[in-house]
């Protein structure tokens, strides 16, 4: 079942995870590893067993090829020995037979005439071949002559192929006889040379050279023989053909069997057929095994030979013929049955590898086809797809795997669901409170709005037509309109509405009663918003000026319970006042008719100030009107009464001057107590306008004094006055100051019948002070604190009047307003003390700034 | 420059006629013979243009038409009338008027109402080359 449903599921997943997950190399992944270790677990040791045994059934091959060789080798030295002594008995035969022969010195003649007749086309006869040659030598032997040697050497020569030559050379090394007799004619130096070795020898001497002869043409092999009666030395020079042909070789045509000389020069069936190369090969090629073997070495082992070919071999080193033999055979057909028994093993491992592999495939497909569900599974998790399952039929630890991983994806499918919940409750609370958010938002932005034009904008009809427009814009209204309501509350008249409809309306002076049923009257007469959509509307909405409007909201403006008018809203959406429009509409209506309220009382403020200021205005012109309209006819009185008095106009009775003098008296009074009033009145209407200069007051107080003394003029009165010298100068209007200090003093003048007016000027650090004393009449507690009051002096009880009042109103208006004070000190009489401060740094800068 | 109050041209400026009568009396006391009255700014230049000679002018300040500043002004562009003593003779009598009188060009001052007992004195000292400035 598990193997059945895996394809399907796995190509799933395949389908899937080829758009978002990478899966393929995940699920190769394990169990190319898997299948990788298996494989590596089973060739490896598979291959090291066959490595050894190869290797160890190759050194055995070697070892008894080596043997072999080794024995070949004996044989072939045996094989040479034998040769060796067949020849050298050949010789000793020959030379006995020419012992026994009488020996003569030959002729010269006779050995040109056997030399004449060269036969050296001999046969390639083996001895072994011609084993009847002794019993022929032997009947030869006894009898011969000189001249008969030639014709033994001849014989024994022609009836054995092997001897190339046979020389007989006397004890002087003279050559006696030699056949064929080319050695005589030629003399070849090289073969002569070794002569005196040949002459030294006891017995018969077995010596290999190389000749370089074109005659001989190879190595040679010389085989000496003494002649004991005579001193004559019997030479055989044998070809090594011969000796070569008798090897016998073994069957084996890959064993090759040669000689070395110690010149170099090979001898060998095979090496002897390629010579040249032979000889190249030997000298170029330096084969280590042949160098040992001339050394007199023998051994048997694995190296390269003269062609530089690795072989395995053995070489003999045959002292009695001075050569090497070597029995060689190449390792590569030697060994080639360790070859393919190396095959066979590999053939075998990778059998057993193919086959691990297979059984490896099929397990691991097993094992890890459950994985790779399970992680393609995973993979379509994680990319999203909770409804995944896997199947999990198997009772092993995948099978448990499975069914724990199920679980797992059922949990995590329920959490991402509740999750999701959550998320989608929460998304929902937070869209909820965006919007609210931003209803607040709008909501303060238009409140800000109203707010910024409540306060920017006092004129009230700007105001309304701000405000319907801001609401028109925030709500996407048709219409917005403030409708005011008149005195009796009978009308609701249209005071501001927005677009061109707006404007017509007001125009024609759009009013609504508040007696019939519309939306407007009902909620200007129940101080309540009212809300109307749909096919209700045509009971309360003028259909005649509105036919567009789908739905109306009126709400009253009103402060406190006060209703001053309602604020229309008409939309063109039937649900365009649902809920939050409404609220925030009743909010902007309060600000609204708090802005027309405090509009309306800006308004009336602002009347009110213009009223003061006119006012203020309209006294000031009274008063300038005033002080020349009442002195001018006043003057007039005075100048002319003067005029007359004096004469001018011609003589005057005395009861007319007496009468003129009251004129002109009374005249003067009242010119004194209208200025006296106009002064105050001045002062009160905020007119008057002091002249600041610095002044030294002691000056001041000196100009008063003739006026003064004037004042005195007939009363027993004294002015005595006390003015400190160098006194600080105050700020001051010195005009001013004067009219103060007459004042104060005509009112000492007044009130002193008789005794002493004093005047002191004096200064202290921070003012200079004016005390004016007199002896007179002193005031009761009462009215000292009165005394600066306007018009107190009128009822000063016992005072002479003269004088309105007014003047010490005036005198401390005058010093007030000059940062100074006056008041009265309590001393015999009547004292008042002026303090104006003295000019420093600071106070002048302040004063300063008060100008 | 002085001049005999008998032989002097005075031209007085004045609004109001009690307040020339007053002057006319008082100079005629002091003995002046020639004595013309304007009784408006309007034109005073043009006015003691026409007269044959000018020895002082008493001026009002607060008058119709034109102010006494505004004639004085005129006057004095005229290099005719540039050296000839105007008086400022006005009821505004504070310092402030006094000092203004003098930066404006006028070479005396006296305050209003007129003192009889002094005012001819003060012409008298005028015609005689002194200056008066007097608040009153």
């Amino acid at each position: 079942m598990t193997q059945q449903s895996v394809p399907v599921n796995h190509d799933a997943a395949n389908q899937l995870n080829s758009k978002s997950v990478p899966s393929a190399g995940m699920r190769g992944g394990l169990g190319r590893t898997l299948l990788t270790a298996l494989l590596l677990l089973s060739i490896v040791p598979l291959g090291l067993i066959s490595f050894v045994a190869q290797s160890q059934g190759r050194s055995n091959l070697r070892r008894e090829l080596e043997e072999k060789l080794d024995t070949i080798a004996d044989l072939t030295e045996s094989q040479i020995h034998n040769w060796v002594t067949n020849q050298q008995f050949i010789l000793t035969l020959l030379s006995s037979s020419l012992q026994i022969g009488s020996l003569v010195t030959d002729s010269a003649a006779s050995q040109a005439a056997n030399l004449a007749a060269p036969n050296v086309d001999t046969n390639p006869l083996s001895p072994f071949d011609n084993p009847t040659l002794e019993p022929d030598k032997g009947e030869f032997a006894p009898s011969r002559s000189a001249s008969c040697i030639d014709d033994e050497i001849a014989k024994a020569q022609a009836k054995n192929p092997a001897f190339i030559m046979l020389i007989l050379l006397d004890q002087e090394g003279q050559v006696l006889a030699a056949h064929p007799s080319i050695a005589k004619d030629y003399a070849f130096p090289d073969l002569l040379q070794h002569r005196q070795l040949w002459l030294q020898a006891d017995s018969a001497l077995v010596q290999a050279f190389a000749s370089h002869s074109d005659q001989i043409g190879s190595p040679t092999l010389a085989l000496s023989q003494p002649l004991t009666e005579n001193n004559w030395t019997l030479v055989a020079l044998l070809d090594p053909h011969s000796l070569i042909q008798t090897v016998s070789l073994p069957r084996d045509e890959d064993i090759e069997i040669y000689l070395v000389l110690p010149s170099w020069q090979a001898l060998g069936p095979r090496v002897v057929d390629v010579t040249h190369s032979g000889d190249q090969a030997t000298d170029e090629r330096h084969s280590s095994a042949i160098e040992k073997a001339l050394a007199g070495q023998s051994a048997k082992a694995g190296y390269e030979n003269y062609r530089g070919v690795p072989v395995v071999g053995a070489y003999h080193w045959i002292p009695e013929l001075g050569v090497a033999l070597m029995v060689e055979q190449q390792q590569d057909t030697a060994l080639a049955s360790s070859d393919d028994l190396a095959a066979v093993l590999i053939g075998a491992a990778l059998a057993v590898a193919l086959f691990t592999a297979l059984i490896a495939a099929a397990v691991i497909r097993r094992i890890t086809m459950p994985i790779v569900q399970l992680t393609a599974t995973a993979v379509q998790i994680a990319s999203g797809d909770l409804n995944q399952k896997v199947p999990a039929t198997r009772r092993d630890e995948i099978g448990i795997l499975a069914r724990a991983f199920n679980v797992m994806t059922t949990k995590l499918r329920a959490l991402y669901q509740d999750l999701e919940y959550q998320v989608r409750e929460q998304t929902r609370q937070l869209r909820e409170a965006n919007a609210q958010l931003s209803y607040q938002a709008m909501q303060l932005a238009i409140s800000a709005e109203v707010a910024r034009v409540v306060t920017s904008i006092l004129d009230r009809e700007a105001l309304l037509a701000r405000v319907v427009e801001l609401i028109r814009d925030c709500f996407q209204a048709y219409f917005v309109a403030i409708f005011f309501l008149d005195e009796n509350s009978q009308w609701a008249m249209l005071k501001e509405g927005s677009g061109g409809i707006g404007n017509k309306l007001k125009s024609q002076g759009y009013r609504v009663d508040l007696n019939q049923g519309s939306l407007i009257s009902q909620a200007a007469n129940t101080l309540d918003p009212h809300v109307c959509a749909g096919a209700d509307l045509d009971d309360y909405t003028d259909r005649q000026v509105f036919p567009h409007t789908c739905s109306e909201l009126v709400v009253p403006l009103r402060i406190g319970q006060r209703r001053i008018g309602v604020l229309d809203v008409h939309s063109i959406h039937e649900d365009a006042f649902d809920g939050d429009e409404l609220m925030i509409l009743e909010i902007l209506a309060g600000q609204v008719a708090v802005a027309i309220e405090n509009a309306r009382v800006y308004e009336r403020e602002h009347q009110a100030v213009e009223q003061l200021r006119e006012m203020a205005d309209a006294r000031r012109r009274f008063l300038s009107n005033m002080s020349r309209e009442l002195r001018m006819p006043l003057n007039n009185i005075i100048g002319f009464s003067r005029v007359i008095l004096k004469g001018i106009d011609g003589p005057i009775t005395d009861l007319q001057r007496e009468d003129l003098s009251a004129i002109h008296a009374s005249g003067g009074q009242l010119l004194a107590l209208i200025n006296d009033i106009l002064d105050v009145a001045q002062i009160e209407a905020g007119a008057m306008e002091l002249s600041m200069h610095p002044v030294d007051l002691g000056e001041v107080a000196y100009s008063v004094i003739p006026t003064t003394n004037a004042l005195l003029e007939g009363r027993p009165v004294q002015l005595c006055h006390e003015i400190m010298p160098q006194l600080p100068e105050v700020m001051a209007d010195s005009f001013r100051l004067r009219q103060v200090l007459i004042k104060l003093l005509s009112n000492a003048v007044r009130v002193t019948q008789e005794g002493e007016i004093a005047l002191f000027v004096h200064s202290n650090d921070q003012d200079v002070s004016i005390k004016i004393n007199n002896t007179g009449v002193g005031i009761t507690e009462t009215y000292r604190k009165k005394v600066f009051d306007m018009f107190q002096e009128l009822s000063q009880p016992g005072a002479i009047t003269q004088s309105t009042g007014l003047g010490l109103r005036f005198s401390k208006e005058i010093i007030e307003m000059h940062g100074g004070r006056i008041w009265l000190e309590n001393e015999t009489g009547l004292t008042y003390v002026i303090a104006l401060p003295i000019i420093d740094s600071e106070h002048s800068i302040h004063q300063d700034e008060q100008q | 420059m002085q001049i005999e109050p008998q032989s002097a041209y005075i031209l007085v400026v004045e609004d109001n006629l009690n307040n020339f009568l007053l002057i006319t009396r008082l100079l005629a006391y002091l003995g002046v013979k020639q004595c013309e009255w304007k009784a408006s700014g309007w034109q005073v230049l043009e006015f003691a243009d026409s007269l044959p000679r000018v020895d002082l002018i008493l001026m009002d300040i607060h008058l119709p038409e034109e102010d006494g500043y505004q004639a004085l002004a005129k006057l004095r562009a005229n290099s005719k009338f540039a050296e000839t003593r105007i008086v400022a003779v006005t009821a505004e009598a504070t310092d402030s008027n006094l000092q203004r009188a003098r930066e404006a060009g006028f070479n005396g001052f006296i305050g209003k109402p007129l003192d009889p007992d002094r005012f001819p004195d003060q012409i008298k000292e005028i015609l005689q080359g002194e200056e008066v400035w007097e608040l009153g």
